[in-house]
């Protein structure tokens, strides 16, 4: 269908124009039907009938209601025509190229770029022009127009990808393509990372006749990560945003594994900064477990920091001899490897097995002393070497040493020695043990000296208190060694054996992760295990994505088939980033001849919905007309009145408000209710419902405890919190209990609900022979039940109201449980469960009238009465907690406080007997 | 409005109990047997037509052998006959109208017709039964009761009775006083008919004329469809301008209200009118007056 066009008004259906064609059939209608009449019952009527004599005059329609109606109708019409306003600009049409940009920066923005983008296309659509829909990332389509709809159903399967976008190459596939005459509107992603090539996209679109630029607000343009580096007790973190204009403050989050946060720092960027940093504060264990990071409000592949191997854990190898000797408590790497333990991951080996590790640390036990060149090697490349002493080096010193030694050790404090055996000195500043607490039993009995000399001095971190030296260290190329000048087990002290061996290697780790070593022991394929999206979330990696070659993996330059990501080769893991320069990583400058504008700025000019909208007002209030045209507004305003109304409109406004928290239940939050566990067996529900009333007004006719209701629950929807206790029959068919439920019931329990669970199947014990209950074990398999024992007998629950012994309910022989612990501290001292098989409910049932609904066996004499009373019992018992307890030694106190003109009577059997 | 769904009495009972408590018991007018009937509980203390026992007395061989009471004379040797206290206590029988119009109200704030006339018959009773005297529910009880259960049994019956027209045919004794509470709203002739034959029997009835104010103004307005209330076989009538036929409408309803009132008359028997907009105790005084005999015409 063509649209019609009038004036600046343009109808998109003009053919439901037709409708105004019935308007006159409309007024002939109305005209001739009067309104209807009122109904009125009236007894009289025979009297009135002889009355009306005259002509029954049909009363029609007022002329104004008339025209109201007929210009309802109208718009009606007019607005199922879909009028458009058009604007002026949009009247001449040009085909249209489309240019988004579909990198990964212009993931946070996304919703808007798409919206944009549809709006754009249906706009073409109704103009009827072609589309040549642009993206900017590497991709092989050639440049072509296409029919709007075509390009409305591609833009749909438009997603942000994990790549940077390359619009030079998009210039130059347009290089030889006219533009001219075209209008072109570019949905940006705001930013850039290389200016240069996009001047060059700009000049290549500059042929085109309209041209608009449209960028995301800076606020929401995404962040990009610097520098990453550890502190003591944490690490530092440098970001980088393309705009310096104004504050822009979010947060910066850790995630560990699954992508668990872990840590949660806020970064502040100043007005005309582009840069910010922000510390975080965690301890090594957590710091290790962090695998990535990331902007908590933007996603976008390149605002996450990948973190692998090189972070966290470092990879720690110990050299051991050949052959292991049995006793691990006796060998020497047995002391640095538990130590080490928490904080990295050891291997041990012989340097055959441990060097294609790539460990970052090497420990050298002097039994496992070895001069390969592998190993200098390992430390020239950036490896950290620990070395421990031992007789082998003191008989012998080798090249691969920090300092020159002495030949043969120094015994202190032995039988043939002047010296005693010495502690360490307190640590110097320059020395990476600084500020390490010093045990006061540390004792030094044997070690190898160093050769004195100021290069020595130099290269000492840690001395005794003599001054030796007895930690030395070396730089060797990009690595270091460290020699500790005593063995690595206790044999020459008790430094391994005491805390400060720990803290000390520890103080190590953190040296060798900043040089984290390269292997070129292995060079076999990274292949991409997880890899990121266009939104920085993992993901598994696509059909492109390939393994990278060991050797070109530092120079990967991120395409399609090599997305960023984690890549696994063999054990190890190392993370390909999407890193963007931050010098060039720059807001999109106003290119000239186009023109700027922010997303969501289109205006809306279809004109259907905003007069669909005044006829549906319009309809609303002829309602009110035809009450009036029919003459009894004034009698609807008499029989409400005018305050009525007013009160009547009030309370619907609350009642709107107020539907959303208003619940059946939360009454039960202001006046005491019994509850029940609906179990879904319309009997037992009707049983435990009858057994809740009769104790409620059991309870309302003997104690002051006055329960206002009583309520059926289901753990899995109700709120639980508003009552004391819940009665729940377990019949022994019923199901387990759903995730949601148990969830509830604990939390119930855990903040001081108590349980009633009723197998009410004491009378059947004989048969069942101690076989567990089916259904109380479905029930209860994920409830956290405490240890139970039957009730001992001078338990509250004996005593809170009256003095029972025994909890008959249609059975008395039951035996009943309750938690072993009876000052569990958050319930008050309340029993979180109480299980027992009499039938409860049964005794307590009673009809309205308070007659008794079901026959008791009787087992001992006046059983509905002392079932009565221990219902009455653990009423008062899940309410008032220990208090009760504590109310058994108001006698004891009372005595105390002098007071001894009240006889205390006798409560029961408790400590306080033996005062008696 | 629809008939309302079949309710508790207790509110009823709750509004004549009140209703009541303002007023002295009520002896109903015992005119016509004043010479042999004595104040307060018309027992005669002594044997005759009764209810309640008076005594045993050896049988006599004039006595019907039916009349013997072989309970208590297979006691004994002897052969006794129970002779019960001739009473001569007034009744009073109340029928309450129980047509669909009745049940109607103008408006929710107003009782309908037939609340307010169970209510007035409730207290009446009540104010009766609290002097010893004798009701019942024409037609419907099987014999005039008195006492605190009477009560409760004739307010049960006058709430639940329908109030069909025969119930006047009921079998009444002679000199019985009958409260009729109805809106009269059917054709005098009608009603001529009926209290002519009742007035054929010995008895003095006191006829009480409920009016909804809505049937007296006539407020309406506009276009209406009137209606009969219940099933009705009269067609419902829809007047243009309601407003225009309220003056000959008032005039025909006066007209009818006199056609009433002179039948009354004519028959000698007192007519209360009374309005469900105006409190129940005027009606209930005038009540009180008409069957107490204080203002005979």
């Amino acid at each position: 269908m063509e649209p019609l066009t009038l004036g600046s008004l343009t109808f998109l259906a003009p053919l439901s124009l037709l409708g105004l064609l019935v308007l006159p059939l409309i007024w002939w209608l109305l005209r001739i039907t009067p309104p209807k009449p009122l109904q009125q019952i009236f007894p009289p009527l025979r009297i009135l009938q002889q009355v009306t004599t005259e002509e029954e005059t049909p009363n029609s329609t007022p002329l104004w209601l008339l025209l109201f109606r007929l210009l309802l109708a109208a718009i009606i019409a007019i607005a199922l025509a879909q009028p458009m306003l058009s604007q002026p600009e949009g009247i001449e049409t040009r085909p249209l190229v489309l240019v988004i940009d579909d990198s990964w920066d212009a993931a946070p923005n996304w919703p808007k770029i798409t919206k944009e983008a549809e709006s754009r296309t249906a706009d073409a659509r109704r103009k009827n022009v072609d589309i040549m829909l642009l993206t900017t990332t590497e991709n092989e389509n050639t440049p072509t127009f296409m029919n709007a709809s075509d390009a409305l159903r591609k833009i749909k399967t438009l997603s942000p990808r994990a790549l940077e976008a390359n619009r030079e190459s998009l210039a130059a596939k347009l290089q030889n393509i006219d533009l001219s005459g075209n209008d072109i509107i570019w949905l940006s992603s705001g930013v850039t990372a290389t200016s240069s090539v996009d001047t060059n996209l700009s000049k290549v679109l500059s042929s085109g006749e309209d041209r608009i630029l449209l960028a995301p607000t800076a606020s929401t343009l995404p962040l990009i990560p610097g520098e990453l580096s550890e502190t003591v007790n944490g690490f530092r973190t440098i970001w980088h945003r393309a705009s310096g204009n104004g504050v822009r403050s979010t947060d910066i989050t850790a995630h560990g594994s699954g992508g668990r946060i872990i840590a949660r720092a806020p970064i502040n960027f100043a007005p005309g900064q582009t840069q910010a940093e922000t510390l975080i504060e965690l301890p090594t264990e957590l710091r290790s477990r962090i695998t990535a990071l990331r902007v908590a409000d933007s996603a976008a592949t390149g605002s996450v920091k990948l973190l692998d191997d090189s972070w966290g854990r470092p990879l720690i190898g110990v050299l051991t001899e050949g052959q292991d000797s049995g006793s691990p408590l006796l060998s020497e790497p047995f002391y640095a490897e538990t130590a080490l333990r928490p904080y990295a991951d050891v291997y041990r080996g012989g340097l055959d097995d441990i060097l294609p590790l790539a460990p970052s640390i090497i420990i050298m036990p002097d039994a496992a002393r070895t001069e390969s060149p592998e190993l200098k090697t390992f430390v020239e490349r950036g490896g950290l070497l620990i070395r421990f002493a031992g007789p082998k080096l003191a008989k012998r010193a080798d090249d691969y040493l920090p300092v020159r030694l002495r030949e043969g050790g120094r015994a202190l404090g032995g039988a043939l020695t002047w010296e005693d055996p010495q502690n360490f000195a307190a640590f110097t500043p320059d020395s990476p043990f600084y500020g390490l607490s010093i045990p006061e039993d540390i004792e030094v009995k044997k070690q190898v000296m160093a050769q004195p000399g100021a290069e020595t001095d130099s290269r000492t971190w840690a001395r005794l208190q003599d001054g030796s030296p007895i930690v030395t260290t070396k730089e060797d190329g990009f690595g270091r060694i460290v020699l500790f000048h005593v063995t690595a087990g206790p044999e020459w002290s008790n430094i391994p054996v005491s805390g400060l061996y720990v803290d000390m290697l520890r103080r190590l780790l953190t040296l060798a992760k900043s040089s984290a070593a390269q292997t070129d022991v292995t060079s076999g394929e990274w292949a991409p295990e997880r890899v990121l999206n266009g939104y920085g979330r993992l993901a598994s990696p696509g059909l492109l994505a390939r393994p990278i070659a060991h050797d070109a993996f530092a120079e990967t330059v991120i395409s399609e088939s090599h997305p960023p990501g984690l890549y696994r080769q063999g054990p190890r893991r190392q993370a390909l980033n999407l890193e963007t320069d931050p010098e060039a990583f720059k807001e999109i400058n106003n290119f000239s001849g186009f023109t700027k504008s922010g997303y969501g700025e289109t205006r809306q000019n279809n004109l259907g919905g905003i007069l669909l909208a005044i006829a549906l007002l319009m309809l609303a209030i002829d309602a009110l007309f035809s009450i009036i045209a029919s003459g009894r507004m004034g009698g609807l305003l008499r029989r409400f009145g005018l305050k009525t109304t007013a009160q009547i409109a009030l309370a619907l406004i609350f009642c709107w408000v107020a539907t959303p928290f208003a619940s059946a239940q939360d009454s039960d939050a202001l006046e005491l209710h019994l509850a029940y566990i609906k179990t879904g067996d319309s009997r037992l529900d009707a049983r435990s419902e009858e057994a809740m009333t009769g104790l409620v007004d059991a309870l309302t006719r003997r104690t002051t405890i006055e329960p206002a209701g009583v309520s059926g629950v289901d753990p899995e929807t109700d709120p639980l919190v508003y009552y004391p206790f819940l009665y729940w029959p377990v019949d022994r068919n019923a199901p387990a209990l759903t995730e949601k439920a148990v969830t509830a019931l604990n939390s119930y329990m855990a903040s001081g609900g108590t349980i009633i669970f009723d197998t009410q199947d004491s009378g059947d014990q004989a048969l069942l022979a101690g076989n567990p209950h089916p259904g109380l074990k479905r029930v209860t398999e994920n409830l956290e039940i405490p240890s139970l024992a039957e009730v001992p007998e001078d338990h509250v629950l004996n005593k809170s109201f009256y003095l029972i012994d025994i909890y008959p309910g249609r059975w008395a022989n039951g035996r009943v449980w309750i938690d072993r612990n009876r000052n569990g501290a958050a319930r008050d001292g309340v029993s979180s469960v109480i299980i027992g098989s009499n039938d409860w409910a049964a005794a307590w049932a009673q009809d309205e009238e308070g007659t008794p609904l079901v026959h008791l066996e009787r087992d001992i004499p006046k059983q509905r009465e002392m079932a009565l009373r221990f219902g009455v019992n653990l009423v008062m018992y899940s309410l008032a907690g220990n208090y009760k307890a504590d109310q058994v030694h108001s006698a004891a106190l009372i005595e105390r406080l002098g007071q001894k003109e009240r006889v205390p009577q006798n409560l029961g059997s408790d400590e306080i007997k033996g005062e008696d | 409005m629809a008939a309302k769904p079949q309710k508790s009495s207790l509110p009823l009972r709750r509004e004549s109990e009140q209703l009541a408590a303002s007023y002295p018991v009520l002896l109903a007018e015992a005119e016509r047997v004043a010479a042999i009937v004595a104040q307060g509980v018309h027992g005669r203390r002594r044997p005759g037509q009764g209810e309640t026992f008076w005594q045993y007395r050896n049988y006599h061989s004039s006595d019907p052998a039916n009349r013997i009471d072989w309970r208590r004379s297979a006691r004994g040797d002897q052969v006794y006959v129970r002779e019960n206290e001739w009473e001569a206590a007034n009744t009073v029988y109340l029928w309450r109208d129980g047509n669909p119009g009745m049940n109607w109200q103008s408006s929710d704030k107003l009782p309908t017709k037939q609340d307010r006339a169970t209510v007035l018959c409730m207290a009446l009773a009540s104010l009766l039964m609290r002097a010893g005297e004798r009701c019942a529910v024409i037609g419907e009880t099987d014999r005039p009761r008195s006492g605190r259960l009477g009560l409760e049994r004739i307010a049960k019956r006058l709430f639940e009775s329908t109030g069909p027209s025969e119930n006047l045919e009921g079998k009444m004794p002679a000199h019985a006083q009958i409260l009729i509470a109805s809106d009269f709203l059917e054709d005098p002739e009608i009603w001529k008919t009926r209290l002519t034959r009742l007035a054929s029997r010995p008895v003095k009835a006191t006829l009480l004329r409920l009016i909804d104010p809505a049937e007296y103004d006539f407020p309406y307005k506009g276009r209406m469809e009137m209606r009969l209330p219940g099933l009705s076989k009269l067609p419902p009538l829809i007047i243009g301008r309601a407003e225009r036929a309220r003056e000959d409408y008032q005039t025909r309803f006066k007209a009818h209200g006199a056609a009433i009132e002179d039948m009354a008359r004519r028959l000698g028997w007192p007519l209360i009118t009374h309005r469900t907009d105006t409190p129940a105790n005027t009606a209930l005084t005038s009540l009180y007056v008409s069957i107490s005999g204080e203002a005979r015409p």
